[in-house]
């Protein structure tokens, strides 16, 4: 995968992400089951008969399917020669994130388990995931290919956090560590948020190096002109 | 931004605001876990036999079967006055519990007695010293018969609490060494 193509140890990272996205995509089939509600469900309360609450939630759940089920192909070198196939995955996706899966994501954070510390996690990761497709797609407007690289790897890892979300929560389970769940819960929040950017730098910093990473996220927030963001060579292999 | 990302853009908005607006215009007067499922759905599990459902008496079996067996009555008798730990699940739908309307969950408490011995009480977590007497929410899903139990901040499976608790709880009130 494009992603972790200069990452030692690749296709464990690659493999990680493409299992963890199955399971996910499977596990959500317990949301669609009309006979019993699901565990999650039941843990929000009375929340989750609020029309906009609970439409949010399942608006969340398809359009996140649809990310973790595209972004893979259009992480595939192969795939992204094919422009036209490129195209159209990456129209679905820049789609999926910009108007149903991060919008929804934020309308759903404030009620996240374990309260502020964890809303306030999912908050800025879903912003981070808008800001960043955004970017990418602003970039391949003005035939920026370097910067629309560079963003689309940033989106599609924070997508990710999902993936590393229930990695690190097993990792840390309060079985093994004596801590609570809701240390467990938190600490996985930030942490899969932490992952997720710590892969996309490292990735767009051995693909597609930009002059600085740091003045090309403040450009994205408009605190500094585009202009400043210089690219450097490209190393695809 | 160009008319490729306006469309959807703005149909995603239509369609959500639409279905946001059918699920608000759906029946909100029915309680219960199945509250959330589509009327649909809600009207083939009414086509379910009651025999299918939990009754209060089975809950009643899951729940407090897994306690030590005397301890629920020997807590009260004169015999056994140092017998410490007791469980009791109260009930706050009772008068549904007939019901073969699957939308009827049971929501109950349970109720756990717990005394500690002197002698454990030093080696026992603050948190366990501390909880002689816990009330725990209880949620029984009738038609699947998945009992949970809200500890700890969450809704867990009631077992595998169980399967944590019980055994600390048995040695912090003096019943297993």
């Amino acid at each position: 995968m494009f992603l972790y193509s200069q990452f030692r140890f690749r296709s464990v990272w690659t493999g990680v992400s493409l299992i963890g996205s199955a399971a996910i995509l499977i596990s959500m089939s317990v949301y669609l089951d009309s006979t019993r509600t699901a565990d999650f469900l039941l843990e929000k309360g009375p929340v989750r008969e609020h029309p906009v609450w609970i439409t949010a939630f399942y608006f969340h759940l398809v359009s996140a399917a649809v990310c973790l089920a595209v972004g893979p192909l259009l992480m595939v070198m192969r795939l992204i020669r094919v422009r036209r196939l490129h195209a159209v995955l990456g129209y679905l996706y820049l789609n999926s994130v910009l108007w149903i899966a991060a919008p929804t994501g934020l309308l759903i954070s404030p009620t996240a388990k374990f309260g502020l510390l964890s809303a306030i996690g999912f908050v800025l990761t879903g912003l981070a995931w808008w800001a960043t497709s955004w970017a990418g797609y602003a970039a391949i407007r003005r035939d920026d290919v370097p910067a629309h690289v560079r963003w689309m790897i940033r989106s599609y890892s924070i997508a990710l956090s999902a993936v590393w979300f229930r990695v690190v929560h097993l990792v840390l389970s309060p079985q093994w560590w004596g801590w609570t769940e809701e240390t467990n819960y938190v600490a996985s929040v930030w942490i899969s948020s932490l992952i997720s950017l710590w892969v996309a730098e490292r990735a767009v910093k051995k693909i597609y190096p930009t002059s600085s990473s740091w003045t090309e996220w403040l450009s994205v927030l408009g605190l500094v002109p585009r202009t400043s963001v210089s690219n450097l060579s490209w190393k695809e292999n | 931004m160009s008319k490729f990302l306006c469309v959807p853009c703005i149909v995603s908005l239509f369609v959500f605001a639409a279905v946001a607006m059918v699920r608000g215009s759906q029946d909100h007067t029915r309680t219960g876990e199945f509250a959330s499922v589509s009327r649909q759905s809600t009207n083939r599990l009414a086509e379910l036999p009651a025999a299918e459902l939990m009754s209060v008496e089975e809950a009643n079996a899951a729940i407090l079967d897994g306690w030590p067996a005397g301890s629920r009555v020997a807590i009260f008798s004169r015999r056994l006055t140092t017998t410490n730990l007791s469980a009791e699940a109260h009930w706050y739908q009772a008068n549904d519990s007939q019901s073969t309307d699957p939308a009827t969950g049971l929501v109950g408490q349970l109720v756990v007695m717990a005394i500690p011995q002197p002698r454990e009480i030093k080696e026992a977590e603050p948190q366990t010293r501390s909880s002689q007497l816990q009330q725990l929410p209880v949620y029984v899903d009738r038609t699947s018969r998945k009992i949970l139990i809200h500890a700890d901040g969450q809704w867990q499976p009631y077992q595998d609490w169980l399967a944590i608790e019980l055994p600390k709880l048995k040695k912090l009130t003096g019943l297993e060494v």
